[in-house]
């Protein structure tokens, strides 16, 4: 068991390696680009989720700035269906494989990565692909389908949402980063990072039956992530967020990272195709909640294709 | 000649089947998909027979091992196979440490041979008659399975997940929680019943119920009668020391007359070890004419061809007889309906409470059920499925069916749905009641359709999105149209609908929900959902 461990370990290593060498990460510089500090919103186009993130992360100033040495790390993907990751319903395997990596080698002394599944946790964890992804890379998956797991915890800002129960690795956490994948949704419109927080919370019904947008923004003035990467390599257009087959999915090989989530899911709007990210009635009500810009046009933004 | 021996392979043996079946009941993710623990079901007697009767495989064939078995060696199935037998006999030796000292602990009893033939005779009429009724209340197996599924696995879920929350608190995520979907209380009062009674059935009286109630004990008991081995007093051996009828469990051994009524032993071979002079066991006994009445035929099989007018036949006294159930039943509605603790939902969260009650005509029948009645003809009511269903959704019943279908499951969209990509019901079901299917055609097999009430929609009743039903639905047969401002509502379009009943446990309007799943008595299919390429695309840019 101990030499398997020792063996896995060592694969990771030299594969994170040969990836960083090859994607030449930590060399490129963006010349031209250049904004004063740190931009509000990095897109990122036409590369391999492990690409996509390693020169996005870098161009937000590096996985440094989020996580430090000996911190506790809690990523959180999007889990929810018992599909597999050709098929876009939740967030890509690899890209979570890769965030994972980075953590720990920022020096995080663990990386948890979890999900409140919709379909049964123990078939999405594993159909999905992140189970062993995230075992390969090192991070520990917990569960998220037990109410024992969940804390009360207060919205002071929440319009229809003022408590809910939040999953207890969240509330414990030194860094948490958010990472949708982007779809469509029948009853939301669109599933990007606000959405994505629905997996932290016990009770998704009550949101449904009380003002779904309003929930989903109420949340949002409450959790912030540290960091938001949106998962648009694949990207489900229509039949969301479960979908029916992969003909519902397009190739955008795309990323989005930003510290906001309502920038996020502004920018992502857009790249799902809508004219204006106010279609999305939670976005819109985020954004006059100031739960974070969607302005995206007075926003610093740094747009890189590979 | 000593063959005490034999008794204690048969507890390693016992054991050994008691444990690989209870872990299938108390934690079947664990180990459902172990060989060895499956094994452990093949010679199950009764479902065995049934699933025979459906597949005519050699996969389904234990009963036949059984059978050629007991006529080797007697009812060894009793006191090795059967765990329902090996509780009884955990039962005993408890009781046993309880007792008095020097209290007698057995002695010979009467046959009941009325009572015990009667019941065989009740459970195969009934069941040529096209119903399971008597073997599933009386079937050894079965009863076991909902004892282990329904009373014990909450248990074992409790201090399961109380170890798994004793390890989180030390920040070890290890064993992941399971979960147990509460079924309808009053479900669970027949095995509870069922156990207290042979608890003191057998504390009391030993293995009475296996020579009185047990329809395969009876069936056996005929079948060893003409066994080529058979336990005897030797005349001259036996000092009368009387230890062999004081330890057995069966009460068959007659000092009177220094015989064995070898048609009610177990062959627990206790008697073969508290012999002072170890002269009782085993001897040749070729086939020797039955003392009494000739013997009861075997069951003959029900043809499982898909002979049309046999099936309507069945069809037409189902019907007819599930009218006079149902007429029956509806005097026991306020049972059925009053511990149905998860179909109260009292308490809405939507603002407005919705008022219009959801009119199911059928039950939801499992996938591989094919229709009511031949499940119904089937299912034991083990409860294997119930314990299996990674999603909870499959419940015991109580008469949602009518009598001849009590305690069998149904799909409870209450408590769970029916997931697009699991087919584990057919595969684990052991009488062949749920057929196994593969994968891809239990996709297109339609359990009901989804019905829409647009009264009790949220988005009509508090004008708001939700969408709730759409999300989960695995086919679009629910997916959401223009509505008033901006929102949009949910649709059904019936021929892509599975019945997986996704959206109806998904729908948080209450106390009645917008969206339900009324069951087809004859399961039809749906169709396939299209992969039409997309529409439009986005370009390839950054619009922003």
């Amino acid at each position: 068991m101990q030499r398997r461990r020792f063996l896995a370990a060592l694969g990771v290593g030299a594969w994170t390696g040969a990836g960083l060498a090859l994607g030449g990460y930590g060399r490129r510089s963006y010349a031209g680009e250049s904004l004063a500090g740190t931009p509000d919103l990095v897109a990122i186009r036409n590369g391999e989720p492990e690409a996509l993130f390693d020169h996005g992360i870098e161009a937000l100033g590096g996985m440094g700035r989020f996580v430090k040495k000996g911190q506790k790390v809690v990523v959180k993907p999007n889990i929810g269906w018992n599909v597999p990751p050709e098929r876009a319903a939740n967030t890509n395997p690899r890209l979570v494989r890769r965030i994972v990596e980075h953590c720990l080698q920022a020096g995080a002394k663990e990386v948890y990565v979890f999900d409140h599944t919709c379909d049964a946790w123990r078939d999405s964890y594993r159909a999905s692909g992140i189970e062993q992804a995230v075992k390969d890379a090192g991070g520990k998956l917990a569960p998220g389908n037990s109410e024992n797991y969940f804390q009360t915890v207060a919205i002071p800002g929440g319009r229809r949402l003022r408590r809910t129960q939040e999953h207890e690795l969240v509330l414990g956490a030194d860094v948490f980063i958010n990472v949708p994948v982007l779809k469509s949704h029948g009853g939301a419109r669109l599933s990007v990072a606000m959405k994505n927080l629905m997996g932290v919370v016990w009770d998704r019904g009550e949101w449904h039956s009380n003002d779904l947008h309003q929930c989903i923004a109420d949340f949002a003035t409450y959790r912030k992530p540290d960091l938001n990467v949106v998962d648009a390599w694949n990207v489900m257009l229509r039949h969301g967020p479960r979908g029916v087959s992969t003909a519902d999915v397009m190739n955008m090989r795309s990323q989005l990272l930003s510290t906001d989530l309502v920038t996020a899911d502004a920018a992502a709007a857009r790249l799902f195709g809508l004219k204006q990210p106010e279609e999305v009635g939670y976005i819109r009500i985020a954004g006059e909640m100031g739960a974070g810009r969607m302005d995206l046009e007075n926003l610093a933004i740094r747009r890189i294709v590979l | 000649m000593n063959q005490a021996w034999l008794k204690k392979i048969r507890v390693v043996v016992s054991l050994v089947f008691l444990a690989l079946t209870t872990l299938l009941f108390v934690d079947f993710d664990r180990i459902g998909e172990t060989p060895t623990a499956t094994a452990a079901l093949y010679p199950q007697f009764v479902p065995s027979l049934l699933k025979f009767s459906q597949t005519i495989a050699w996969g389904a064939a234990g009963f036949l091992a059984v059978l050629a078995l007991t006529l080797l060696f007697g009812r060894v199935y009793c006191s090795t196979i059967c765990p329902l037998g090996t509780l009884q006999d955990i039962v005993i030796r408890v009781a046993d440490w309880l007792r008095k000292p020097r209290k007698v602990k057995f002695r010979y009893q009467r046959s009941h041979d009325v009572l015990r033939y009667g019941v065989l005779a009740l459970a195969v009429g009934l069941f040529l008659s096209g119903s399971t009724l008597a073997l599933s209340l009386l079937d050894p197996f079965s009863n076991f399975g909902r004892i282990a599924g329904d009373l014990i696995r909450p248990f074992y879920v409790v201090v399961h997940n109380g170890f798994e929350q004793l390890l989180e608190s030390f920040g070890v995520y290890g064993p992941f929680p399971l979960h147990w979907k509460a079924p309808p209380l009053a479900a669970l009062i027949f095995p509870a019943l069922f156990l207290l009674g042979l608890i003191g059935l057998s504390a009391a009286r030993g293995r009475l119920f296996c020579n009185t109630l047990c329809p395969v004990g009876a069936l056996l008991g005929l079948v060893s009668r003409f066994a080529l081995f058979k336990i005897r007093i030797p005349q001259d051996a036996c000092v009368l020391c009387a230890q062999c009828s004081i330890h057995c469990k069966a009460g068959c051994i007659r000092l009177k007359t220094k015989e064995v009524d070898f048609s009610r032993c177990v062959a627990c071979f206790n008697c073969m070890t508290v012999c002072e002079t170890h002269g009782i066991g085993y001897a040749w006994s070729g086939p020797v004419p039955l003392r009494r009445s000739s013997p009861v035929a075997l069951p003959p099989r029900p043809s499982n061809s898909p002979d049309t007018v046999h099936r309507a036949a069945l069809s037409r006294d189902g019907k007819a007889r599930r009218a006079l159930l149902r007429a029956g039943a509806t005097a026991l509605v306020g049972l059925a309906s009053l511990p149905r603790s998860s179909n109260v939902e009292a308490k809405p969260s939507n603002r407005v409470p919705t008022r219009l009650a959801n009119a199911k005509t059928w039950p939801v029948a499992p996938p591989g059920a094919r229709d009511i009645v031949r499940f119904n003809d089937l299912c034991t009511a083990c409860h294997l499925c119930v314990s299996a269903c990674p999603y909870g959704v499959l419940q015991p019943s109580l008469l949602d069916y009518g009598w001849s279908g009590l305690l069998q499951p149904r799909l409870d969209f209450a408590t769970g749905y029916c997931s697009y990509e699991c087919n584990r019901c057919g595969q684990v079901c052991p009488t062949g009641a749920i057929l196994p299917l593969a994968l891809v055609a239990k996709q297109t097999v339609q359990l009901g359709v989804a019905h829409f009430v647009h009264d009790n929609c949220i988005v009509y009743t508090d004008h708001t999105a939700c969408g709730a039903c759409d999300e989960y639905c695995p086919t679009k047969a629910v997916h959401m149209i223009p509505y008033r401002d901006g929102l949009s509502i949910p649709e059904v379009r019936p021929a892509l609908c599975v019945g997986c009943g996704a959206c109806e446990n998904a729908c948080p309007a209450r106390p009645y929900r917008a969206i339900y799943v009324d069951g087809h008595p004859v399961h039809q299919q749906a169709l396939r959902p299209s992969a039409k390429p997309l529409e439009h695309q986005p370009d390839s840019g950054f619009p922003f």
